[in-house]
């Protein structure tokens, strides 16, 4: 039947900062220990947050209220990053652990990946502070409930990754952290080689005790996958004073903690204010730092994402039953365009300029592999991340010839 | 690349996970005992309408089901009823398993003597607070697990 010409115009939403184009810095700070009875907040179920603001209406106020710890890191977090930035909270009460949570058989944060349509790219995971949990503290000065859950967090890393092809990272905090009797030694992070781990070591409230989450958690959201998060260049972070079980950071302090794979907070000489030292995971290997694994994870879940849609597709072979040269070029082509169009485009990998083809990704199918028999496709793929500015060394001399 | 898998292994991994299926598998429950069963209010006791109901956590233990009203004060659900029922002293489904080994390792860890598990396997060290959550569930029951 014809129908009438008509113009019809659409309301399109959300390029207003009410929402990000991409997931990229999508995280879910997961606290553990609330109070229910003077708030909206429900255990287990994730609350998507915009602005701090969004926690007034869940009753959630900042000083001396019972869920103030909640208030106090989401203000933290949006002392970082700008209003409008999503971030998901869910709350536990304070009988589960951080392991516990962080189980892959146990339905908490599973089920809040799940339902959250795998969206989230890291999980931030704190606990109030609890009267008399120091007695946890081990000798390296650690408490024993996050050092626990480096195992766990690292196999719910790989839960999300191998199970759901949505990899995520998880950062602890080192609940009550302490430098035990001046010794200045802490336990040594990297030999857990949990490459999807980090620890962050450093209070800006002597009141909550509780490690700065929120403020790294923020500056995660605005940060793009391959800028460091320690970046100088971006900007002290927004806090007075930084310390570790009550007595302010210092140089010693950082180095330290930074030489054993946490992350942590620094004062920079003739800059004001804190910096994020390094981005440190709990692992020796090349994805040791959260820059290079956010970066290999976005490459993964764009490359599967175009993968997937190549499963059970007809492969045209030559007569020995190896791919046709063509399908295995043009294969690797739109591989490296998918990666190149939503990485290297937005700056995120590393190219060489004075290469035109150069566009910081490499696919390469093994020509080789009889497809016929086997029905495989093997490829490699490689991306090429940024080399960072860790250790700047200059000798400094005269110009005068003898 | 990194952790590469195809869908053999998705299926593969997701069964041998097993607790989301068995999360549906006692939700499912629940929610069957709370169509099917009634308290008989001089006996205590579970009665099962349909006999070829499955068999739900709890149903063989003969301890009182109790019935509170919902004591919130925040306002929400505030007119939901809760059942508060014991766990099993044997665990027999997947669910029953599971919450016995969260009770576990928080009796280890924690001074509680008493923990109460909502219908989405939260435990609470309070069983107001339990209250207060299953008022928002569908499934209402709460599972007691007192320390052995």
């Amino acid at each position: 039947m014809p129908q009438l010409p008509y113009v019809n115009i659409n309301y399109d939403n959300g390029a207003i900062a009410q929402a990000v184009a991409s997931n990229d810095g999508l995280l879910c700070i997961a606290v553990i220990g609330f109070d229910s009875k003077s708030s909206y907040l429900e255990a287990g179920k994730p609350v998507l947050l915009t602005c701090v603001n969004d926690l007034v209406s869940l009753r959630v106020n900042s000083g001396y209220e019972p869920n103030g710890h909640i208030f106090a890191i989401v203000e933290d977090f949006y002392k970082e990053a700008p209003e409008g930035t999503r971030v998901y909270l869910v709350v536990y009460p304070d009988t589960l652990s951080m392991s516990g949570i962080l189980a892959t058989y146990d339905p908490y944060l599973t089920e809040v990946f799940l339902k959250t349509k795998k969206e989230i790219r890291g999980f931030i995971i704190a606990r109030k502070y609890n009267k008399g949990d120091e007695e946890g503290r081990n000798d390296d000065g650690m408490h024993s409930e996050p050092e626990q859950a480096i195992i766990h967090a690292q196999q719910f890393g790989n839960w999300t990754a191998q199970t759901h092809n949505a990899p995520v990272f998880v950062l602890l905090e080192n609940y009550l952290f302490s430098f035990y009797d001046s010794s200045l030694e802490t336990g040594e992070l990297s030999g857990y080689d949990c490459n999807r781990v980090g620890l962050i070591t450093g209070c800006t409230s002597w009141y909550y005790n509780n490690q700065a989450v929120g403020l790294v958690a923020g500056r995660i959201a605005v940060t793009p996958v391959h800028r460091h998060i320690g970046r100088v260049k971006t900007g002290a972070i927004k806090v007075d004073s930084i310390s570790i079980d009550g007595t302010p950071i210092n140089d010693n302090y950082s180095q330290i903690l930074t030489e054993n794979h946490h992350i942590t907070f620094r004062s920079l000489a003739g800059k004001a204010g804190f910096f994020i030292a390094d981005d440190c995971l709990c692992s020796f290997d090349d994805y040791c730092s959260l820059t290079r694994r956010r970066t290999i994870d976005k490459a993964y879940r764009i490359a599967y994402a175009l993968l997937i849609e190549e499963l059970n597709d007809e492969i045209p072979v030559n007569g020995d039953g190896t791919m046709l040269e063509t399908y295995a070029t043009a294969f690797e082509q739109s591989v490296e365009n998918a990666i190149a169009l939503n990485m290297t485009r937005n700056g995120e990998l590393s190219v060489d300029p004075s290469d035109a083809n150069d566009t910081g990704v490499k696919c390469t199918v093994d020509r080789t592999v009889n497809v016929l028999a086997t029905n495989q496709i093997k490829a490699t793929l490689r991306v090429r991340p940024f080399g960072y500015a860790k250790y700047i060394d200059v000798l400094l001399g005269f110009t005068i010839v003898q | 690349m990194e952790n590469k898998n195809n869908n053999t292994n998705v299926s593969e991994t997701i069964n041998q996970q097993g607790t989301g299926e068995s999360t549906t598998e006692t939700k499912t429950d629940n929610t069957a005992k709370r169509k099917k069963t009634q308290v008989s209010a001089d006996t205590g006791k579970a009665k099962s309408k349909n006999n070829n109901s499955k068999q739900t956590k709890g149903g063989d233990n003969s301890g009182v089901d109790i019935t509170i009203q919902n004591e919130g004060t925040s306002g929400k659900g505030g007119n939901a009823e809760s059942t508060v029922i014991p766990a099993p002293e044997t665990p027999q489904t997947t669910a029953d398993h599971t919450r016995a080994r969260i009770a576990a390792d928080i009796f280890k860890r924690m001074t509680h003597e008493t923990v109460f598990f909502t219908a989405d396997f939260i435990p609470f060290g309070d069983k107001n607070d339990a209250v207060r959550h299953a008022a928002n569930l569908s499934d209402k029951t709460i599972i007691e697990h007192k320390k052995q």
